[in-house]
């Protein structure tokens, strides 16, 4: 009993860093809270499934004190895996994006060289 | 018809001159527009000077960024050829009206310059090991996903109608293009031909191709490949 309490109190601080440091981040504008919020929310859901009693006795008596421990992990990896692919699609558009937006402005500055010309040679 | 050569360079200030100059030497004469990979030499200053229209790309987008930004200026301008001629000068300038031709004829969408085609390989042009053991790789790769036999997939020499490059000018692959660009053209239904060329080896500047590079490139040839086939037609 008290090896599970010692998980859950270490469990909690950590999860209670991440936050702290993913709050700081949109904070200090480093972090966009919009891409941020998934992440935030996913960090208040494991706090609090941490922290309720109700939750984990429930759960015990559902599968068993180890199960309980394993799920809680699978569980958790497998929305942090959720949350990167989240994050990665962002960067794989926003990418797209920057690629077409360098193009463009290859184009549009060879367009003014090509105005500058003429207007050099009186032709405008 | 109206032909573009498109000239990708990345730090190529040294090798342009000379591939400009060898361009204006052929018979027939071309339109050409470098496209500078947002280099930290002067390339963008010796194209100046050398009275040829470049496009200025912001940030290093790769050799695929770079060549795309080509098609876009190609379609822009109603060119009814494009052609990859890389900044290096490996592409000899003569060989241009062979790569040429069947586009003009209409026999091809694509036609590629080869250094190893069956008939007539070049036996002059060392291929380095590791670019050897890569391009032998992505030949296989592509004749597995399509049954095409295409003997020099990582060849930049490259001519497209205007079919052709209207597609690439919306959507191109990014890193070492040039094996999923044969893939995308064959899922399109475009005709792709190989014909015999001379390549020169590259007499200045560093190739991107490196050890590492060669070694991630069948990596990347499958995850490229992988993406393709996956991808929802449309």
């Amino acid at each position: 009993m008290s090896e599970v309490i010692q998980l859950r109190t270490c469990g909690m601080f950590l999860i209670l860093l991440v936050l702290v440091y993913t709050l700081h981040l949109v904070r200090s504008n480093r972090l966009s809270a919009h891409l941020a919020i998934s992440w935030i929310i996913a960090e208040l859901v494991f706090l609090i499934l941490i922290l309720s009693d109700n939750v984990w006795a429930y759960a015990k008596s559902l599968v068993g004190e180890s199960a309980v421990l394993y799920g809680a992990l699978l569980l958790g990896t497998v929305w942090i895996v959720f949350l990167m692919l989240d994050s990665l699609t962002r960067i794989s558009s926003l990418t797209v994006k920057l690629k077409e937006v360098n193009q463009e402005l290859a184009l549009a500055l060879q367009r003014l060289d090509c105005l500058e010309e003429k207007d050099r040679k009186g032709l405008l | 018809m109206k032909v573009l050569l498109i000239i990708p360079a990345h730090n190529e200030a040294k090798n342009l001159p000379q591939l400009i100059g060898d361009i204006r030497a052929c018979k027939i004469q071309y339109d050409a527009v470098v496209v500078d990979d947002a280099s930290s030499d002067d390339t963008a200053y010796v194209v100046a000077g050398l009275h040829v229209p470049i496009l200025r790309l912001a940030a290093n987008l790769g050799i695929g960024g770079a060549v795309q930004t080509g098609f876009k200026y190609a379609v822009l301008k109603g060119y009814d050829i494009a052609v990859q001629v890389d900044g290096d000068g490996q592409h000899d300038p003569t060989w241009l009206e062979t790569i040429i031709e069947p586009v003009r004829r209409g026999e091809a969408d694509c036609v590629i310059g080869s250094r190893y085609t069956g008939k007539n390989p070049d036996v002059d042009y060392k291929t380095p090991l590791p670019r050897r053991l890569g391009m032998h790789f992505s030949v296989g790769m592509l004749f597995l996903a399509t049954g095409l036999h295409i003997t020099d997939t990582t060849s930049g020499f490259r001519a497209l109608n205007r079919p052709a490059f209207e597609f690439f000018a919306r959507c191109y692959p990014v890193d070492h293009p040039e094996a999923e660009a044969l893939l995308m053209l064959h899922q399109k239904n475009f005709r792709i031909l190989e014909v015999a060329v001379k390549m020169r080896g590259r007499v200045r500047g560093k190739s991107l191709f490196t050890f590492t590079n060669a070694m991630l490139y069948p990596l990347r040839v499958i995850i490229g490949f992988m993406g393709l086939i996956l991808q929802k037609k449309g």
